[in-house]
Formats: C-alpha cells, structure tokens, sequence
C-alpha cells in the first residue's frame, strides 16, 4: 500500500540517503560529491547531520520533504519548499552547511560552483521549488513521484502559489519528459561553459 | 544598537569592496548585487571579526535580512557580558 506523508526528524538518515541519489543523475556538472571532492559513502552521515534542522525555506532540512512510503516503508521523496518565505534558500543551505563542514570546506565547495556560475538559474520568489527528487532503485515504476508531485501541486494550490518550479540537467531526457507528462513546461536553459551539450533547464508548471 | 550598525555598514563596505553601499534592518540579498553565497560566508566570518563573536550554522539558518543580523549580534554580544 502506498502512502504519502510529511518528513519527519526519524526521516534523516533517508533523507540524506535521497539527496545523494538524487544528486547521482549521471549527467550532473555540479553535486555536493564534486563539491567537497568526497564519495557519497562519506558524504551520507555529514547530510544525515546536516538536514536535521528545522529551518523550512530550503531543502536542507527535513521539514522540507515528502515521502512516499510503500507498505510504510520510506521509498521515495521530493523536497519542496517556498522560495523567499523564510529568507533566501540559497543562503538558508549556507547555514545548514555550516552544521556539518567546516568553513575552508564550504569555501572551496563554493569557488567550485562559483566556476560553474554560468548554469546557476536563479530561484524565483513565491515559487514551490521541487529539488532533490529519488525514489530507491527497488521501489521504481510504481508511480511513486506522480503521486509525491500531485501532493506537492495539492500544498502550493492550498497556500495559493502560483507556480512549481524545478530545475534538471539538460542531458537528463528521461527526467525532462516525465517532468512534461506531469504539465511541466521549459522556459529556461543555461548552457555550461565547460560541456557545451549540457547544463540546466528551469522547468515550471502554473497552479 | 546604532554603533552596531555603523559598525556593520563598515563590514559590508569591505565584504563587497563598496565604499557608498548602505543597510537598513529590511536589506536582503536580493537589494544588493554580488551578495552570494561566497559573499554569504565572507560576510559572517567579518561580522564575527568585527564583532569578536561566534556565528553558528544555525544562527545564519535564523537570518532573513539585515535586521536580524543586528539583533544576532546584539544577542551574541549580551551573551558575552
């Protein structure tokens, strides 16, 4: 039986788990492993740390998240967040950062994505942000994101945001099109410098 | 808390090499240009200079604008005392 539900602070250690798979797209230019040059194996703990933190805004916490659970076990999960209603997402991850790296570290994770600026899309304010989305490989085909991503356009409608946003690297074909099944539309590209055939595309949908 | 301020006004003039740049306690990132990330954490770690206090992760999770960065330092230096 599938169920979806709100995170919870037991939900850490999956949380992390989801953010790491979800990161490891095989088309990505920029991840937290490229970022702070270590696997996601040692990675794993640091983000379990990290995200039990109950600033919303951002998708460094687990108040963030949804799961979709399969006879109550946690088997796939979206972040989603409203961009700007708690400050700006990006500075509020800065914070959550610092609860499990130290600064040398962040500051090199964050010249390393400075190299990459070209493909960074501003998030728009009063937007719900999907991020971090991954179901585990043995709970795949069963309809799991459709039903996280109807929850989470169910939320915005409710607190009258217009429009859900998501961003996806472009080689990623198969996300772009299940993105499209589900209304998305692309209205964006900012193409890498240092791989021309690849970058991020914003995806939007308006509620 | 005026002298926080001005105190405060100094660090952003060196954090973002701008001599005119001016805050007030509604000031967020999206009011001045080049306030990224990088920026983010330079300007904490020359707020904890100027000030001589510790700013945690998640004391910077707490700050939505430039107000509640004069009212984090206040409270850090309260503490002190």
């Amino acid at each position: 039986m599938i169920s979806i539900r709100k995170a919870q602070q037991t939900d850490c250690h999956f949380i992390a788990t989801i953010i790491l798979l979800a990161e490891s797209t095989g088309f990505e230019i920029t991840s937290y492993n490229k970022m702070f040059d270590k696997t996601n194996e040692s990675l794993l703990p640091i983000f379990e740390k990290i995200i039990d933190n109950e600033t919303e805004g951002h998708p460094l916490t687990y108040k963030s998240y949804l799961i979709a659970c399969v006879d109550d076990i946690p088997a796939s999960a979206i972040s989603v967040y409203n961009e700007g209603a708690f400050g700006d997402s990006t500075h509020l991850m800065t914070g959550a950062l610092m609860t499990g790296f130290n600064r040398k570290d962040i500051a090199l994770a964050f010249s390393f994505l400075k190299n990459h600026s070209e493909i960074t899309i501003t998030k728009k304010n009063n937007t719900f942000q999907i991020d971090c989305v991954a179901t585990l490989p043995e709970y795949r085909g069963l309809g799991l994101l459709k039903k996280l991503m109807s929850e989470a356009e169910k939320s915005a409608a409710e607190l009258q945001i217009p429009e859900m946003q998501i961003q996806v690297w472009k080689k990623n074909n198969l996300a772009v099109s299940i993105y499209e099944k589900y209304g998305f539309k692309i209205c964006k590209q900012a193409i890498s410098n240092t791989h021309s055939e690849n970058g991020k595309i914003l995806m939007t949908k308006i509620i | 808390m005026d002298n926080n301020h001005e105190k405060l006004v100094q660090v952003f003039r060196e954090v973002f090499k701008n001599d005119t740049i001016t805050i007030s306690p509604i000031t967020t990132a999206a009011d001045i240009d080049q306030w990224d990330s990088i920026t983010h954490l330079d300007l904490i770690t020359a707020t904890e200079e100027a000030f001589n206090i510790e700013i945690n992760g998640f004391d910077v999770m707490g700050l939505k604008n430039v107000g509640d960065l004069l009212n984090l330092i206040q409270r850090k230096l309260e503490e002190q005392n």
